[in-house]
């Protein structure tokens, strides 16, 4: 599904280079569920920043289904995302002026789904995440844990192909953050294929794949069991 | 699917997006009380100046261009040119309309409007009164004019002599609730006038507001002025309408020889010494002061004035327009996070910038509105203000309520477009990073640049305000070179039948009413008079060393006819000789043989000049030639220059001269503190004793001077508070960045305080950006309000000099007002406890 070929990126600090990403080169298979981890600054999220077609590589190629994204104007990636990857984020980035319920809807209005099929897919997911009683409020109203699922339901309702998750419990509480990976998994286990930043080991353990990054370069890169949890 | 269904759904989805956006908009709007109320007041304030701006300017272009035939129609004005010196002059001899029928017979039409000197109307012996505004013309007036007639036959009212139509207001003057038609009243005491027809009311944009149309007749004495001279102007004008197409280039020749054959023909005149036709397109009228002031009623307007309005209308839009994008993109910080979500969930930024853009749309309808109801609030007041009736009208104006709707649209898009563009270029990765708080360089390079366009316009407008202010302060207070103060002129009536006692204007009346005048203890000195050294009517002819009719070099005099008290009375100032006793009138006798007539003259230093003679002392003695019954005056005395006329004019060669017969009028000085009342009414009735047949009528002469100064006051007072306007909206600009950049930096501000700043150091930090704007505000404003400044006192003869204090005072208000707008959040910042500004975030 996914593969990245000799991706490389770098930032421009002064007049030297400051290398993030250095020769990183993997596929991801339809259906896995991928967790990215390492120390802080060692270009995870801009990782998942070029998987989620936000940035752009400096070098390398990224295919996606095939398609070659990193030869993609802004347009086409735009384009190509907005129909096949879901963000979650660790700051969960509602909008406040929206409610729960038109935050969740706001992806099928960019996508252009029709009014009746948006209510039923909005209700749907409502009612799957237990927060029906919750549509009509605001974000401000909402726990950190809660805002979370609204920011995943908003992140799926689209059904994408892919769901990056860049360290979504990262400023949850424990209880909240295990509520959120055991979403993540049944997601997961319905099918979805998930990319996940955490620093959180335990957390690591509920994808079947771990990537190591370090200074750039990818360190490790292991299948984990089936039945997850080498806790 | 077909194409129909198709576009449908797209629409559909548009207009969920729209709702989605309308609702996050409105949303956001209600949450973000401050800067919406910024918003809306500034836009507010904006457009409603600019709509009040706009209606004025609309009223005064308006003038004259609404009739049909209002684009072929053109005034027949009378050039004079004396040796290549080119006067011109809105009116045109009394015979001269005949002429032009006659010579251009393919004239759609030809119309010649007389305005009578006097008229006194008799409706019964017990309401006799002065009627102003009255005019004598023929039928055609009411086709180029479109006269609406109400009742009667208009056209054959003006056909017949003696008739009249009356307007609905002076209809209603004259009879009440009575029917006007057919009534009859007396007109200047010989004349038995028929009202033949009413007609509408004339509008306001007219330069022509007639009380009524009087039939013309053939009577010299009815239309008081000579009914066949060519070779004189009484204040008619002559108007024509051109058959379409006509290129009224094409007829100059034909114009030039109705006055060659009438009056360039006279073998008097020298051949450098003619009058010529010329014509100007009535849409010229209301705009082109040097008619002779454009019209008899209906000053011309001040075009450089108009430029003013229409600059700061402009200026102040600009100026909330300005606040707009400021606010805006400095709080574009606040919206990145959004942007970052919306573009990860796959918003293109066409739709962002639509999203934001729709926002400042509707920031910029709800303001309009607001305008709207602002400015019919405020147009009362304005109406007021300028002396108009200036109608809004939305509804019934569809061309204006485009324009406004175009207004707001436009007023969305420049306030919106940059701010729109900046948001929605944002990189989602760079926006959505927890804590990112990178600027925007370019916006807030731009955000500096509109605050010193902002404030330099301020600057300004500040300037401008305090030289006006100046000038027009100057224009009341000039020592004229004269008494005015105290003064009451009343004029002497003419005809014969006026005077209880004699029929001549001199003699015998005069003498009697000095006689009664002498009597009321109030007056302390009276002076017969053509006119008083303000002006009301000078005399003017030409002057010369020697022969005026050959000497190319001849220029023009003003000339005043007095008696003896006149110059102590006025308290002119005596540079050298005498002034002239009762004995010099002897000199200007008409028995003296032409040639022979030496009146004794005092003259002022601009005809001591004119003429070339050394000083006022060597002006003594000296004669001269006027053209005027052959006299040749005698200098007797010098006196220093005097303002015969507004200060916007030199001051002209003058000389002031004894001749009692053509002094029609006379100034009255009163004792000062008295019982003015009384004394106005003591000379009333001593006047009516006198004049019996006459309507009394009485002015202070220096309120006759302030009104030369009227227009220009209410426009200054209009200006005044438009540029007060933009002033406060440019200070509400500075009062939102201000909090905003306060807001920014509260948690730099903790750590400062944290570190231990001082809660001065961190005010001045927070300032300090703001005043070196305000410095470079300064310098761009200063050598253009300059110019500027220079330029509209160019049109005083008498102006200010601009001092460098008056920069210096705006530059110090300006940097007075930005420090206390901008200090008042950065103290406030400064004081805030440090530590909630770092647990906020
Ligand atoms: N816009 C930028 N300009 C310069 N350097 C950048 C920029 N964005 C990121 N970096 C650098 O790139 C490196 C990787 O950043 P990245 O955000 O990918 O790290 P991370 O692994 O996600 O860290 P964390 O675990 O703290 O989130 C860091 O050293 C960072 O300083
Ligand atoms: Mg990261």
């Amino acid at each position: 599904m996914i593969k990245l070929n000799n991706i490389e990126r770098h930032y421009n600090t002064g007049s030297n280079k400051t290398w993030v990403l250095r020769n990183i080169t993997f596929n991801v298979n339809k259906g896995e569920f991928l967790t990215i981890m390492g120390p802080s600054g060692s270009g995870k999220s801009t990782l998942m920043n070029i998987i989620g077609m936000l940035d752009k590589p400096d070098n390398g190629e990224y295919f996606f289904h095939d398609e070659p994204v990193h030869t993609f104007n802004e347009k086409r990636r735009t384009e190509l995302h907005k129909h096949s990857i879901g963000f979650v984020f660790q700051a969960y980035h509602l909008i406040d002026e929206l409610t729960v319920y038109e935050n969740i809807e706001m992806p099928l209005l960019y996508k252009g789904v029709s009014k009746s099929d948006r209510q039923s897919l909005v209700a749907d997911i409502l009612d799957r995440f237990n927060i029906v009683g919750k549509k009509d409020l605001f974000p401000s109203q909402l726990s950190g844990g809660q805002q979370q699922l609204v920011g995943i339901a908003r992140a799926i309702i689209g059904k994408p192909k892919l769901l990056l998750a860049d360290e979504p419990t990262g400023n949850l509480h424990t209880s909240q953050g295990e509520m959120i990976m055991s979403l993540l998994k049944e997601l997961h286990d319905e099918g979805m294929t998930i990319i996940q930043v955490t620093h959180n080991e335990k957390f690591a353990t509920y994808g079947t794949r771990i990537i190591q990054l370090e200074d750039g370069f990818v360190r490790r890169d292991e299948e984990m069991r089936d039945e997850g949890g080498t806790a | 699917m077909p194409v129909a269904a198709q576009f449908s759904i797209v629409n559909f989805q548009l207009n969920a997006m729209l709702i989605n956006n309308l609702k996050i908009a409105l949303r956001r709007l209600a949450r973000q009380k401050t800067t919406t109320s910024l918003h809306v007041l500034g836009l507010t304030l904006g457009m409603t100046t600019c709509l009040l701006i706009g209606l004025y300017l609309r009223h005064e272009l308006s003038y004259d261009s609404w009739y049909a035939k209002a684009d072929r129609t053109y005034r027949v004005n009378t050039v004079w040119t004396d040796f290549g010196k080119k006067s011109p002059h809105f009116s045109t001899p009394f015979p001269m309309a005949d002429a032009l029928r006659t010579d251009f017979p393919e004239f759609e039409n030809v119309t010649n409007i007389h305005h009578p000197q006097n008229s006194i109307i008799e409706i019964n012996p017990q309401r006799r009164f002065k009627q102003n505004h009255v005019m004598m013309t023929d039928p055609d007036f009411l086709e180029i004019f479109d006269v609406e007639v109400l009742e009667g036959n208009a056209h054959e009212a003006l056909r017949q002599p003696y008739t009249a139509l009356l307007t609905e207001a002076t209809a209603k003057k004259f009879f009440g609730s009575e029917p006007a038609l057919a009534k009859t009243f007396k007109y200047n005491n010989d004349f038995d006038i028929t009202v033949g027809g009413v007609i509408r009311d004339f509008p306001g944009n007219t330069h022509l507001p007639a009380s009524m149309l009087l039939s013309l007749s053939p009577s010299e004495k009815y239309v008081q002025t000579n009914l066949t001279h060519f070779g004189s102007v009484s204040g008619g004008s002559t108007f024509v309408v051109l058959p379409e197409g006509l290129d009224p280039k094409t007829l100059d020749s034909r114009l030039k020889a109705i006055y060659d054959r009438t009056t360039n023909n006279d073998d008097r005149q020298p051949k450098e010494v003619r009058s010529d036709l010329e014509l100007q397109p009535l849409s010229d009228i209301h705009f082109n002061a040097s008619y002779s002031g454009g019209g008899e009623w209906v000053q011309a307007v001040n075009t450089t004035w108009l430029w003013f309005f229409g600059i700061i209308g402009l200026m102040v839009l600009a100026l909330a327009c300005i606040n707009f994008v400021n606010l805006s993109t400095a709080q574009a910080l606040n919206r990145a996070k959004e942007v970052g979500v919306r573009k990860t969930v796959g918003a293109g930024k066409g739709q962002l910038i639509g999203q934001f853009l729709g926002e400042s749309w509707l920031l910029a309808l709800f303001s309009g509105v607001l305008a709207v109801a602002a400015t019919q609030a405020s147009l009362p007041w304005l109406n007021q203000l300028v002396n108009k009736q200036i109608s809004f009208g939305l509804l019934q104006s569809p061309g204006l309520l485009s324009a406004l709707l175009l207004g707001i649209v436009l007023t969305g898009l420049l306030a919106g477009l940059h701010p729109a563009f900046a948001i929605a270029r944002f990189n989602p990765v760079d926006s959505l990073k927890t804590g990112s708080s990178a600027g925007d360089k370019r916006s807030s390079l731009l955000r500096k640049t509109l605050v010193v366009a902002q404030f330099s316009i301020s600057v300004g407008l500040l300037i401008a305000l305090l030289l006006i202010g100046q000038q027009m302060n100057y224009l009341r207070s000039k020592n004229l070179g004269f008494e005015k103060d105290n003064i009451v002129m009343v004029s002497i009536p003419n005809g014969s039948g006026d005077f209880a006692g004699n029929n001549a204007i001199g003699g015998d009346a005069k003498s009697v009413f000095a006689a009664e005048l002498a009597k009321i203890p109030q007056v302390k000195e009276y002076a017969f008079s053509s006119s008083p050294p303000s002006g009301e009517g000078h005399w003017g002819t030409v002057m010369s060393l020697k022969d005026y009719t050959k000497d190319p070099n001849r220029q023009e005099v003003t000339c005043i006819w007095t008696d003896e008290h006149y110059y102590k009375m006025y308290g002119f100032k005596l540079l050298s000789g005498r002034f002239p006793v009762a004995a010099d009138t002897s000199a200007i006798s008409q028995s003296l043989p032409e040639g022979q007539r030496y009146p004794r003259t005092v003259v002022n230093e601009a005809l001591v000049k004119a003429l070339g003679f050394a000083s006022p002392e060597a002006a003594l003695g000296q004669r001269f030639v006027i053209g005027m019954n052959g006299y040749q005056p005698e200098v007797v005395g010098v006196v220093a220059d005097f303002n015969a006329n507004s200060l916007h004019e030199t001051v002209k060669p003058t000389l002031i001269t004894q001749y009692l017969p053509w002094c029609e009028k006379v100034g009255i000085k009163i004792e000062a503190g008295g019982d003015v009342p009384k004394t106005l009414a003591a000379i009333e009735s001593v006047w009516k004793k006198t004049f019996p047949k006459g309507i009394y009528d009485y002015h202070f002469i220096d309120q006759k001077i302030d009104e030369y100064y009227k227009a220009e006051e209410r426009l200054f007072s209009l200006f005044q508070i438009f540029a007060g306007l933009a002033m406060l909206i440019s200070c509400l600009g500075l009062w939102g960045l201000a909090t905003f950049a306060a807001q920014q930096r509260t948690k730099e501000i903790g750590v400062r305080k944290v570190l231990g700043a001082s809660v001065s150091g961190i005010v001045g930090l927070l300032s300090r950006e703001f005043l070196a704007l305000v410095i470079v505000s300064l310098a761009i404003a200063t050598p253009l309000a300059y110019f500027g400044m220079k330029k509209w006192l160019q049109d005083f003869a008498f102006r200010i000099d601009i001092q460098w204090s008056v920069f210096a005072l705006a530059g110090l208000v300006a940097v007075a007002i930005a420090f206390l707008t901008v200090s008042f959040q950065s103290i406030k910042a400064a004081l805030a406890n440090p530590v909630k500004s770092l647990r906020s975030e």
